[in-house]
């Protein structure tokens, strides 16, 4: 018989009580790894010791035995919650491991290893260890070790040898790439982080695993320098650095076998909802071919999240928004007889994955008081999954005799998994609590009256009353600016148009009848006149274009002058004395003809051709006034 | 004469034309009929049985599926002030009562009963808050929202319109009318119209844009620390005061960013994390 078998190897030693008085309760249990060993293999020796007392163990210690090397211990604390006949045993305690290493072929007695409690050491009993020479126990095989977990059996596998297939084919095999691990493009030829997120659009409160890997395609590294993810927005149930403890895998991408490793693996809860990031992690990477300055350092990308709340449909009364998981509550109480006024002890166990509540929501109803729950917790990830219970222990007063019907304790909660809510329940039966022998205090009156008189304790109004949703102001809508900023402003302008409208008409109609115009027209006739050889009606023309010119340039009528006045008139005006001659001489010119009624010595095309020119430069002048 | 009456005449088609713009201007809203709810009725049942907590629930539920009536918030109230009193009391009860007497107030302003007892939570958290010596409950607001806050909404409007009715009809008379005996009411009009459209109009499109933008919220922790926008403490007051806000006290939710809610109270802009105010249901 040698160390094979899983349950021989485990050496349950002691469970020992201290003679402290009352309560104090102390367990040590001790296991070994193996109990064949060959030389120069080693294996793991384990004490663990729970208190329940305020003192917990310390100071563990396993005496050196000649011919093995024991080095060590590693201490880990221990926290035991159980609930027997209605009432929770709390223990606390540490764990102590030495790895033992076989120097010498021989049968070597292991302990008794012991531990310091209240001042008072328990020992466990002693385990035996035999020590065979190198190649004794079977090829392949190592001696089972509890302790290593991903391969207890020293086969590369977690499973007996032959229970996936025929021994010894596996062996030649390239072991199988862990799926975790698999990736079709290596984003960089040396080495990368990847950060995986599962899962993608989780809800307030559910567990988001964030899963750190670092890849080297130059053979075996070492990675330094760990810059940890930033997670402001979650509540993190992640232990500390467990990448040293994971094993390395072979990771063939495309031409190049990367080294892949996980290197950290957070477990967070979403506080709230919305599009949270969590910040990058980077890494060095050293050792072997990754020496180099400047360091080979990766990082890897943040990380963003959709983060949802639980739907409304279907939320049940009380759930509190982060309750999420698969939970379990359960309860005792205890005692279920009392007299008026006592008290009796109530402990809710919640248990279950997920990030365990941490308040529990009691049934109240008066003349039952329920006391603040002390709370003993032990919640951690375990293999990924954030798991464990918290256990409340309430203290119930119940004031008023009769069978007491505590009711049930609940608590909603959305589990993930089946998309739903569900609801977890522990019915808390009834109580029968007698009379008090003692005289009841008479504050009940005064309490009534003092809370009649207390403003803060209101009653509650038993019907909805009518009440209509009002509309929004009517300064919510557009029409009322316009409105009160159009009115203004629309009677400004029309006034406005009104005024810039009546001067575009006077204008106009001054235009029409001014001097210059009807000169003009004058002169269109005296060319048509002109044109058809009618003498007399082209110098009529002419005389009034030449009037009107006058009139237009200079202001004055000149048909009510004479000629002697006019030429006053017009050197007066300031106008030129070649102008003046040659208007003078093309009235004399138009008044003989106009008489005659013959052509002189200038045709009548001439005759309208010169008095354009003097119209032209009568209006100059009117310019240059 | 005749220039008067046909100017009589243009005001009386302008007012009947504003009414009819104004009267169409907001969305119609008759009196949605009553809906009852089961879980109003759990929630009367639980108070009277002295299980407040579970009355708690059903109400907070009521209020999360949006059902809004000012009975409900005001049995809320009476919830969390019962658990105040009672040993189940949570830190937070008072001003959470206090959020629901406000939201009561807002939803029905003359509800006298939720007016005193929302005074009575006052007293009672500025007790605690003078024994331990912290801010006081009610900072003094800004002046534009003072000023604002000073008549309704719909108040200011209204002067507004009057403002703006009597600009027109000043500026009708002395553009369009242009009569020596219009001469002063026309000049009247325009000074007190425009006076009235100015101020009425202001303090309106203020207090449109004080509702738009911001939200009455109270205060439900004992002490809400006002940060930075990277959620750092702001520094500490000129007179020595942390910028604290006191459970029950009152500020204006005017942004929401991740955890973060951008307030103001009184003087003072800040964030606060946004489980630490309750935003209150506005009509």
């Amino acid at each position: 018989m040698n160390g094979r078998a899983l349950l021989s190897g485990a050496l349950v030693a002691t469970a020992s009580m201290v003679g402290r008085p009352a309560q104090a309760q102390v367990s040590v249990e001790a296991q070994i790894g193996a109990r064949q060993l060959e030389v120069g293999d080693s294996t793991q020796f384990q004490i663990t010791a729970l208190s329940s007392t305020d003192d917990p163990p310390t100071n563990p210690h396993l005496p050196p035995v000649p011919g093995l090397d024991i080095q060590g211990p590693s201490l880990g604390s221990r926290t035991q919650v159980s609930i027997n006949n209605g009432r929770m045993v709390q223990q606390r305690g540490i764990s102590a491991t030495w790895t033992i290493r076989a120097l010498k072929v021989g049968t070597y007695r292991v302990g008794p290893a012991s531990i310091e409690v209240g001042g008072r050491r328990s020992q466990t009993n002693v385990a035996t260890l035999e020590v065979v020479p190198q190649g004794s126990l079977p090829r392949g095989r190592q001696p089972f070790d509890p302790f290593r977990f991903f391969d207890p059996f020293g086969s590369g596998s977690p499973f007996p040898p032959g229970l996936l297939g025929p021994n010894g084919m596996e062996e030649e095999r390239e072991p199988p790439v862990p799926e975790e691990f698999r990736l079709e493009r290596a984003p960089d030829p040396i080495a990368f982080l990847r950060a995986t997120v599962t899962p993608k659009h989780p809800v307030v409160g559910e567990q988001v695993t964030v899963k750190l890997y670092m890849y080297g395609g130059r053979g075996p590294y070492n990675g330094t320098n760990l810059v940890d993810f930033t997670h402001a927005d979650f509540l993190d149930y992640s232990g500390k650095d467990d990448g040293d403890a994971n094993e390395t895998a072979r990771v063939p991408i495309g031409d190049t076998v990367f080294l892949a490793r996980k290197v950290r693996e957070l477990a967070l809860f979403p506080l709230h909802a919305g599009r949270l990031v969590i910040g990058p992690a980077s890494l060095t990477f050293t050792e072997g071919r990754y020496r180099s300055n400047p360091p080979i350092t990766r990082s890897t990308s943040p990380l963003v999240i959709d983060v949802s709340e639980p739907p409304l449909d279907g939320r049940p009364a009380g759930y509190r928004l982060g309750d999420v998981g698969t939970l379990e509550l359960s309860a005792a109480v205890d005692p279920r007889k009392i007299t008026a006024g006592d008290s009796v002890g109530v402990v809710a166990k919640l248990e279950g994955t997920g990030s365990i509540p941490t308040v529990l929501r009691v049934p109240e109803q008066r003349g039952v008081e329920w006391q603040d729950p002390t709370r003993v917790d032990e919640v951690a990830a375990d293999k990924g999954t954030v798991r464990g219970f918290r256990a409340f222990n309430f203290v119930v007063k119940l004031k008023e005799p009769g069978s007491i019907d505590l009711g049930e304790l609940k608590l909603p909660y959305w589990d993930p998994k089946r998309r739903a809510y569900a609801v977890a329940r522990a019915s808390l039966g009834k109580i029968e609590v007698t009379p008090s022998l003692a005289p009841q205090p008479a504050a009940s009156a005064p309490g009534k009256l003092a809370s009649a008189a207390d403003p803060l304790a209101q009653k509650p109004r038993r019907v909805l009353g009518a009440f209509a949703e009002e509309p929004a102001p009517f300064t919510d809508g557009l029409r009322f600016w316009l409105l009160i900023l159009g009115a203004p402003l629309a009677v400004a302008l029309g006034g406005l148009g009104r005024e810039v409208g009546g001067r575009i008409q006077r204008s106009r109609s001054r235009s029409l009848s001014s001097p210059e115009r009807l000169a003009q027209d004058a002169l269109r006739a005296a060319d048509t006149a002109a044109r058809g050889s009618e003498i007399a009606k082209t110098a009529a023309a002419i005389e009034r274009a030449l009037f009107l010119a006058i009139e237009a340039g200079t202001g004055i009528r000149a048909r009510a002058l004479l000629k002697s006045d006019l030429k006053a008139a017009l050197v007066e005006a300031g106008v030129g004395s070649d102008a003046i001659e040659r208007t003078l001489l093309l009235l004399d010119a138009c008044e003989s003809a106009r008489f005659t009624g013959k052509a002189g010595e200038h045709p009548p095309k001439e005759l309208v051709s010169r008095a354009r020119g003097v119209v032209a430069e009568l209006a100059r002048k009117r310019m240059r006034a | 004469m005749r220039a008067l009456r046909r100017c009589a005449r243009w005001t009386r088609v302008a007012a009947l034309v504003g009414f009819a713009l104004l009267a169409g201007g907001g969305d119609a809203h008759a009196d949605s009929p009553l809906r009852s709810a089961p879980e109003f009725a759990l929630a009367v049942k639980a108070i009277d049985d002295g299980a407040f907590g579970e009355a708690i629930d059903q109400l907070e539920l009521l209020a999360d599926r949006g059902f809004v009536h000012p009975d409900a918030s005001f049995d809320r109230a009476v919830a969390y002030l019962g658990r105040a009193r009672s040993p189940q009391r949570q830190p937070g009860d008072l001003g959470r009562a206090a959020a629901a007497l406000a939201e009561t107030l807002a939803l029905r302003p003359d509800d006298r009963e939720a007016q005193s007892t929302l005074d009575a939570v006052r007293q009672e958290l500025g007790r605690t808050r003078a024994r331990t010596g912290g801010a006081p409950l009610v900072a003094r607001p800004r002046l534009v929202r003072a000023l604002v806050g000073l008549l309704p909404e719909s108040a200011w409007g209204v002067l507004a319109a009057l403002g703006s009715l009597s600009l027109a009809w000043g500026l009708a008379l002395r553009l369009l009318v242009r009569r020596t005996s219009t001469e002063v009411p026309g000049a009247l009009g325009i000074g007190v119209g425009g006076l009235l459209l100015c101020l009425g109009g202001g303090l309106a499109a203020g207090a449109r844009h004080f509702r738009r933008t911001s939200t009455l919220a109270v205060v439900v922790v004992p002490e809400a620390r006002l940060l930075d926008e990277s959620g750092r403490p702001l520094p500490m007051r000129p007179n020595g005061e942390a910028s604290v806000a006191p459970e029950g006290s009152e500020m204006y939710v005017t942004e929401r960013r991740g955890g973060l809610d951008r307030v103001e109270w009184g003087a003072t802009d800040g964030w606060v994390v946004a489980g630490q105010v309750r935003e209150v249901e506005q009509r």
